[in-house]
């Protein structure tokens, strides 16, 4: 047929790949265990078709998990908010619990690629990928989240904060699969926010993004904080730092540079494409401090709301 | 090298095809289906010109495994308009002079179509956001702008949609 002999021009990799698919998570993870060090799962796909193409991932199998009901769905619960992996960027904007409760996380999504990138990608795809610049991973890790890995035979739930290990890298092993993903309960008087610095609007890789939640005392002060940082280390990572710096302290501007300073302690900038190591730590303490102003905003009117008779 | 079956609907023909397991969805088209109004511009998902809508969404068609794709519906600018028969959204573009070389077109063309669809009467802002994904190297955009706000008046208000009205910033 005209034209076939140019298919594949960029990448003789592809033609030795080899399709699973499967239709329920059981099928999913015995495909994964016939043989995992060559085998990946696949559902959105947009980073990882390039990731195969270019040879920076190693595969001659693919599992398709974008047909699997188990790992598609939002639940939320008394216990707290649970999103399945394949739940795609667009789908996390369009939820209006997620838009309500955790408009970071909204915003991080919302702030990823393009709409064409949005519809495909998945959050668990962000995750799995370990990018040090995961838009979702960052905000995920300033919500305090949990991942749960399944394989075959067992299954393991570890905070994200304990996830990532390096560029790309992860402590899931070759054989599970990402099922749930578990934010806490949702707690009064709290409020979250992104902030993602780049080159443009859209289809960029952050220079540097920040993450913060807040939870408010009946006084205004800080009962808890999260700052988690990207594209300023090799993973996404959170800001103990700043976050001791905010404990007790009032939601003020003050404290808020102050613990804009102090995760200048916890960033590992690098020279690269997007911006210098120098330019980061300048950004750093600017960025925290207007993402831990905009957390409180935004924890003090959804308090305001509650006052309204409750109405949410 | 292994294939996978699937069905697949485009522009409203049922297709079954048997394709390589990493063949993508932009080489079905192109390739098996003849449809090369569909562009490969970057193969990095980068530049919007492989955009076609996949199951009501906007995608870069370069970027999908099309093994994956069983079961699923595809649009392409094939099946929006044909010579002589223009869809409303082409004829603005046309009328609003928003093509130039016309590579970026096709993709430009889907995405007015997936945010007409779901947002019928957007903001300059909105377009924007809409099209973020689709890149033009000739135009500088405000042509295109212009052309999805037409594009806009003509699908709601066909008789009263005036070029005079879009032209400019809001």
């Amino acid at each position: 047929m005209a034209g076939t002999k140019n298919m594949f021009a960029r990448g003789d990799r592809m033609r030795e790949l080899t399709f699973y698919h499967p239709h329920s998570l059981e099928e999913a993870l015995e495909c994964l265990a016939r043989d995992p060090e060559a085998t990946k799962v696949v559902a959105g796909g947009t980073d990882l078709y390039l990731q195969v193409r270019e040879k920076q991932v190693d595969a001659k199998f693919m599992v398709d998990l974008s047909h699997i009901p188990e790992l598609h769905f939002f639940r939320d619960e008394a216990g707290g908010t649970t999103l399945g992996p394949t739940l795609t960027f667009a789908e996390l904007m369009q939820n209006q619990t997620l838009c309500r409760r955790f408009p970071g996380l909204v915003e991080a999504a919302g702030r990823i690629g393009s709409p064409q990138v949005r519809n495909r990608g998945t959050v668990g795809g962000n995750i799995g990928r370990a990018s040090p610049a995961g838009d979702c991973s960052v905000a995920l890790l300033s919500l305090g989240a949990e991942v749960t890995l399944r394989s075959l035979k067992e299954q393991r739930t570890v905070p994200l904060s304990e996830f990532f290990t390096g560029p790309g890298s992860h402590i899931g092993r070759p054989e599970e699969v990402i099922t749930e993903i578990r934010l806490p309960a949702w707690a009064g008087r709290s409020g979250c926010s992104f902030i993602k610095l780049g080159k443009r609007k859209a289809l960029i890789l952050a220079i540097a993004a920040v993450a913060a939640y807040v939870e408010l005392d009946e006084k205004s002060r800080v009962r808890l904080a999260r700052v988690a940082l990207g594209s300023l280390a090799p993973t996404p990572r959170r800001s103990f730092s700043a976050e001791a710096a905010l404990e007790g302290q009032p939601a003020s501007m003050e404290a808020f540079v102050e613990a804009g300073q102090a995760a200048l302690a916890d960033i590992d900038p690098i020279d690269d494409l997007r911006a210098s190591a120098d330019y980061r730590r300048e950004v750093t303490p600017v960025l925290v401090r207007r993402a831990l102003s905009m957390a409180a905003e935004c924890a003090r009117s959804l308090d305001l709301d509650k006052s309204w008779g409750g109405y949410r | 090298m292994t294939t996978s079956r699937i069905s697949l609907l485009v522009n409203g023909i049922q297709h079954d095809l048997e394709v390589e397991d990493g063949e993508r969805l932009l080489d079905v088209l192109r390739n098996r289906l003849g449809l090369v109004g569909v562009k490969e511009g970057c193969s990095t998902g980068e530049c919007g010109a492989c955009s076609v809508i996949l199951d009501g969404k906007l995608v870069s068609s370069c970027l999908i495994f099309a093994a994956q794709l069983d079961g699923s519906e595809v649009v392409t600018i094939e099946g929006l308009g044909k010579p002589g028969a223009l869809h409303p959204i082409q004829e603005a573009f046309l009328e609003a002079g928003a093509i130039q070389c016309g590579f970026c077109t096709p993709g430009m063309v889907m995405a007015c179509k997936w945010l007409l669809d779901y947002n019928p009467n957007p903001s300059e802002t909105e377009i924007r956001e809409a099209m973020s994904g689709n890149l033009c190297r000739c135009t500088g955009y405000q042509k295109i702008v212009e052309a999805v706000r037409l594009a806009a008046q003509k699908l709601r208000a066909p008789s009263t949609a005036e070029l005079s009205s879009v032209k400019g910033g809001e």
